[in-house]
Formats: C-alpha cells, sequence, structure tokens
C-alpha cells in the first residue's frame, strides 16, 4: 500500500478498486511475488527466481 | 487468462501469482483490452554484490526471493529461501546483517495432483522432510507501523512478531500445528495491519480464510471459505489494509475488498472470486 492508497501488484500499481494506473517498465515485474515501497517512492520487488529488483522514480 | 477484467482485483492478482502477463493489458470498462502506461522509474542495479575471496564482485545467492520489506529504520528486509533467510540491506544496497537460521521450517507448499482434487479441499498441501528445504518456510516478511517485524512461516502454520531488533515477542499459530481453530493456521499467507492496530491474516494455501485479531493476538473474527461463492475464496496470498481499514486480498473481489474491519457479517456480501488456486 502506497501512502497515496494505492496498491502495488507485483509491478502494477492500481487504485483501490483494481484499475491499474501504470506498471513497471522491465521484464518479469509482473510475476513477482513479493512488493514494498519506500515512502521516497523506490519500489522493490522480490522475486523467486533469486533475485531483488529496485526501481527508483525519476 | 492473462488479462485483469474491470473491477475484479481477484483475477489480476491471481494471474500475478501464476506468472501470467497480468500487467500487460487491461480491458477498458465494458470494451476492449488497453495499454498500461509505464511508470517513470528506473531499474538500478541492487543490492551490492558480495565480494568473493578472490576480491571481486560476486552475485548474492539468494534463493527463490519471496519477500521484500522497509523497516522503520529505512533498511530494506530481503527475505528468501535459503540459507540467513533474512538479509537486512541498506538502501544503497549495502548489507547491514543477516539471520533467521532456524527459525522456519523445513517444509515445502507444494501442488496436489490434479487426480486428488475434491471441489471442496486445497489443492495445496505440504511435504516435510528429506522432501523439503531449509528455510522454505519463508513466506512473508511485513514491518508494523511501530517499526515491529512480522514474518509469516507457511508450512510451519506459523507467524512470528519480532522487535526491530529481531528478538520475538509474540507469535501467532502454533508452529508445526495445523488447524483451523482461533489460534491455529493451515499454510498461512501473510500479514497486515489495520489503523486501529488490529491485524489480518490470510490463511492461505491450506485453509481460505482471513482471521482478524486484536493487536495483542486475541482472535476477534474470520471470514471465508474455499470456493467460488459469495465470500469464499480460491486461494487468499496477500493482505493489505488501506486507511479506511478495508481489507483487499489477492484473491478476493473488489466487493470482498470493501469489507468492514468490524464485522465479518459483511463480508459474507462480498461477490463471488472467479480465480482458481495458484502457485507459491
Amino acid at each position: 500500500m502506497t501512502k497515496d492508497q494505492r496498491i502495488w501488484t507485483g509491478g502494477v500499481l492500481r487504485n483501490l478498486d483494481g484499475t491499474p494506473v501504470g506498471r513497471l517498465n522491465a521484464q518479469g515485474t509482473t510475476g513477482a511475488h513479493g512488493v514494498a515501497v519506500t515512502d521516497s517512492g523506490e519500489v522493490y520487488l522480490a522475486q523467486l527466481s533469486g533475485i531483488v529488483q529496485k526501481f527508483v522514480p525519476q | 487468462m492473462p488479462i485483469c477484467r474491470t473491477g475484479s482485483l481477484a483475477l489480476c492478482l491471481l494471474a500475478l501469482a501464476a506468472g501470467h502477463p497480468a500487467g500487460a493489458l487491461q480491458p477498458a470498462r465494458g470494451g476492449a483490452a488497453s495499454p498500461i502506461a509505464n511508470l517513470p522509474h528506473r531499474l538500478v542495479e541492487w543490492p551490492v554484490p558480495p565480494t568473493s575471496a578472490a576480491g571481486v564482485p560476486s552475485p548474492w545467492n539468494f534463493i527463490q526471493v519471496s519477500s521484500v520489506a522497509v523497516t522503520s529504520r529505512g533498511t530494506v528486509l530481503v527475505l528468501h529461501r535459503g540459507a540467513h533467510p533474512v538479509l537486512e540491506f541498506n538502501r544503497d544496497g549495502t548489507l547491514v546483517r543477516s539471520w533467521g537460521d532456524g527459525l522456519f521450517s523445513e517444509g515445502k507448499v507444494a501442488g496436489i495432483a490434479e487426480k486428488y482434487w475434491t471441489p471442496d479441499k486445497s489443492h495445496y498441501s505440504a511435504v516435510y522432510g528429506p522432501a523439503g528445504c531449509a528455510s522454505c518456510g519463508a513466506h512473508s516478511v511485513r514491518v508494523d507501523p511501530q517499526g515491529n517485524i512480522w514474518l509469516v512461516d507457511a508450512p510451519g502454520h506459523v507467524i512470528y512478531k519480532l522487535n526491530a531488533d529481531g528478538k520475538e515477542v509474540m507469535r501467532l499459530g502454533r508452529k508445526g500445528v495445523s488447524g483451523t481453530g482461533p489460534d491455529t493456521f493451515n499454510l498461512p499467507t501473510d500479514v497486515a495491519f489495520a489503523p486501529g492496530g488490529e491485524l489480518y491474516v490470510t490463511d492461505g494455501y491450506g485453509s481460505a480464510r482471513v482471521v482478524k485479531y486484536s493487536r495483542d493476538g486475541k482472535y476477534l473474527l474470520q471470514w471465508g471459505k474455499r470456493g467460488k461463492g459469495p465470500g469464499e475464496f480460491g486461494l487468499p496470498h496477500n493482505l493489505v489494509v488501506d486507511a479506511q481499514g478495508r481489507v483487499s486480498s489477492p484473491i478476493a473481489t473488489t466487493s470482498a475488498s470493501r469489507c468492514s474491519t468490524r464485522t465479518a457479517s459483511s463480508c459474507r456480501s462480498g461477490r463471488p472470486p472467479t480465480a482458481s488456486p495458484a502457485s507459491s
């Protein structure tokens, strides 16, 4: 859950009604098993493939 | 089913869990699919790779990274299913510490072969012993608003609450004991925190319910069962609570996500989930 009340589902950001707002532009992000977001908007994706992906807002 | 249906968070998230490209397309309300805009985020290398004995960078040997969380100190917890299952990094990617050996069960959640499926039973179980694997119970890490760390051990049927220093201060469920009572789980998957301090647990692979507890771990109520009818779940896999206290679970529909946190009765009015169980 983000500070502005949106939900990350894998690499897809959604409103509370499930409508997609946008997605992270990298391969494999939609299948992430876990997501965390910082107050400054950095996004971390946990991948069962054995990696962590970090995305920073530009 | 690579796309999400309008208004159904359940289908979208289930597709994600199943590894389908759910984020690729989204049908417009009552119309054709339209692309989802890319966000202005840049992928960066993270974390800083460890240094090998030869003095050169070497890749991390993460085994199935199942979850990640940001602590109240601003560090990042990485939960993986291997040795030192909890790794804490600074946001610049440098390792702070690792811990958690022996904490998680060695069971492994596994799908049940289709020929053994029954309509009323979960399609998931867990294998233990030689068929299991070290720390494979590691399913979810969360940090509550007070800075406590919560770890979900799915095949261990237990959820740990640790303080910010990693000391256990409470647990929900009984380690190694499966059940569907107020103090037992059957392969739980996630935990979330309401604005008032109450806790919610998705339970999970073996059961199909959401359980609510007080902040000190007292059972309050539960809802949901396996199925596709109103108020029923396929596989409640993750959980979030919004600022108004509404609970959203990935396999719940958006109607279910509007369930009141105060009572279970309104949750039974949720529209039926249309999804089937996913993996991992």
